[in-house]
């Protein structure tokens, strides 16, 4: 039998796999990391919502159906947090926002359907900045979450809540969504793997718009073949989403990884080691970097000469679609409202009633940015505005096009810093937004990028290097993301 | 960069916001800051440069256009702030 004290180590796989073949219920499974939240979440506070009754239902309803010998799911018993603007039918979601308080999903995501069918637990939603909007997850309108390793630091954001479930093993999976970085780098700061998909390699089905050309959803784990299996789970077509590409990256090879790095050509791009980057983040990426030769790939330096205009681009084009995406949060149809705090109706304009719902509804980051959206799609500016850094984000895709035609993949730091200090940044909106400067880029692109931990500042921070991959390469990247963890010691948080 | 204090007012009403003075203060000042930073922008030159829309260029996917229960609407009404039967109550529009 499993010491199930010793469960927090174990990995997704290695769980499923127990209770598959009857070493462990899916129950006892449940109850270990409901314990855990229990214990260690109020410190965290990660979660936004646990589900204890459902997850120890559906527990035992896969402990039945192991006990009839009938076949299980990959994920047989596995908890995975979800980041709460992501849609799991009948719970609230919230965009940890005001303006959806109390709105009950009325269907499940695609990706949370999948979940399911794989016989995962559901086991919470989990904190971000509202609406996915931040890199620190002070955003949220609840709470700001803790990183794990060092309490008085931000985990990043926005999938800051799952990043730290994670890494303190509240549960062994997560999922997240990344825009700009918001899986890669609070996975970066967190000490854990986060893996951002090709643009329409997961179905955005039920997942709550943000930036629709930017917009992802993702896993997060604790070692790079958990993260394969989880997105192998998620990942393929699905009719519901117009963007969701054919050619689903969802075969076996992900379910087995193996690692995979020498003969890879990687490239350096010169651009994302500047001075800007802290001398200890700059150091372990360096070091991550010879290790990956020493296991036999091939090193280059490269040049991707429109970085510098990423963050600019982004922060147009991302407000602008979040500007039109959260139109829709009015108060009508669903949220707080003026209508139900019994004003008559009668002596209301609808005009009033939204900017009231809105007004109060939204927090100070989702207002600026749907007012620089509004700005940059206005009458008079859409073109030197918006128009512009769709030119420019074109360039910034042609840098990268060019660039894979000579190597495999690129290797950078996920974030400038590890993590840093509550309220160090927050009253400097534009310092918060450099923050995303590596990570920006390949959404822009649409390009699959991943985020592994390669060492630790002098005072135990977390550090993370970056992998970007051509479209549809993440096996690739999964593949020297494995060989590179495997030979690298890695200690993990020790929360307990 | 400079904005006025009534283009802000200005992108509010589009927006759909009702901000306090204070706010309005604040994003003067913080959007100021913020367009000053995107200029880099206009050294670009892109007068040959197609735009981006979306990444990729990779072309979805076709399927057969045929028509799907969305199950019943009872659990999108319940959201809900205020409704009449099976409809939402909304001001008078005209």
């Amino acid at each position: 039998m499993t010491d199930i004290g010793n469960l927090a180590r174990h990995s997704a796989r290695e769980i499923a796999e127990k209770v598959r073949r009857r070493e462990l219920s899916a129950l006892e499974v449940a109850r270990f990391f409901l314990e855990r939240i229990q214990r260690l979440d109020p410190r965290v506070k990660a979660f936004l919502r646990v589900f204890p009754k459902e997850a120890e239902g559906a527990a035992k309803k896969i402990d039945e159906k192991v006990s009839r010998g009938e076949p299980v799911g990959r994920l047989a018993g596995v908890p995975v947090a979800i980041k709460d603007n992501i849609l799991v039918e009948g719970t609230e979601t919230t965009c940890a926002s005001k303006i959806l308080e109390g709105f009950v999903a009325p269907y499940d995501a695609s990706v949370v359907q999948k979940l399911k069918q794989e016989d995962a637990i559901l086991i919470g939603k989990t904190n971000l900045d509202e609406f996915a909007m931040g890199s620190s997850t002070e955003n949220s309108a609840y709470f700001p979450t803790r990183n794990p390793w060092d309490l008085r630091r931000v985990p990043g954001g926005s999938s800051g809540g799952s990043a730290a479930a994670v890494a303190c093993r509240m549960a062994p999976l997560a999922l997240g969504s990344d825009t700009g970085g918001s899986i890669r780098q609070p996975a970066a700061l967190c000490g854990v793997v986060g893996l951002k998909p090709t643009y329409g390699a997961v179905s955005r089905y039920g997942l709550i718009a943000f930036a629709s050309s930017l917009d992802q959803i993702g896993p997060l784990a604790n070692d790079v073949a958990d993260l394969a299996l989880l997105f192998r789970v998620i990942g393929g077509h699905d009719p519901k989403d117009s963007t969701s590409l054919a050619g689903a990256p969802a075969d076996e090879e992900l379910t087995r990884l193996k690692p995979q790095i020498s003969g890879l050509r990687i490239g350096l791009p010169r651009e994302y080691f500047t001075t800007d980057l802290d001398r200890e983040v700059a150091q372990a990426v360096e070091r991550a970097a010879k290790n990956m030769e020493k296991l036999g790939a091939r090193l280059s330096q490269v040049s991707l000469p429109h970085t510098r205009y990423a963050v600019s681009t982004y922060y147009l084009i991302a407000p602008s679609e979040a500007s039109a995406n959260l139109a829709r949060f009015d108060g009508i149809r669903y949220g707080p409202s003026l209508l139900k705090n019994g004003k008559d109706t009668a002596s209301l304009s609808l005009e009033t009633l939204y900017e009231e719902n809105r007004g109060r509804g939204f927090g100070p980051e989702v207002k600026r940015r749907i007012m620089l959206g509004t700005y940059a799609l206005s009458s008079g500016y859409y073109q030197a505005y918006y128009g512009q850094a769709q030119k420019a984000r074109t360039l910034i895709r042609q840098d990268f096009e060019a660039v894979f035609q000579n190597v495999d993949l690129l290797l950078t730091p996920t974030a400038p810093t590890a993590a840093f200090l509550f309220g160090e940044k927050t009253s400097n909106p534009l310092q918060m937004y450099l923050s995303d400067a590596l990570t920006i880029p390949a959404n822009l692109a649409g390009l699959c990028g991943l985020s592994l931990p390669c060492g630790k500042t002098g005072a135990g921070a977390p550090i993370g290097l970056q992998l970007l991959g051509p479209p549809l390469q993440e096996l690739r990247l999964l593949q020297a993301a494995f060989a590179y963890q495997e030979s690298f010691s890695w200690e993990p948080c020790p929360l307990s | 960069m400079t904005l006025e204090l009534k283009t802000v007012r200005h992108i509010a009403r589009l927006a759909h916001l009702k901000l306090t003075p204070e706010e309005d203060r604040l994003y003067l000042e913080q959007l100021g800051q913020i367009l000053s930073h995107v200029e880099t922008l206009q050294s670009l030159k892109t007068k040959n440069v197609p735009p981006t829309t979306h990444p990729g260029g990779l072309s979805a996917p076709q399927r057969p256009d045929t028509a799907h229960s969305t199950g019943p609407s009872q659990n999108l009404l319940e959201n809900a702030p205020l409704r009449e039967g099976q409809l939402f109550k909304v001001p008078k529009v005209l």
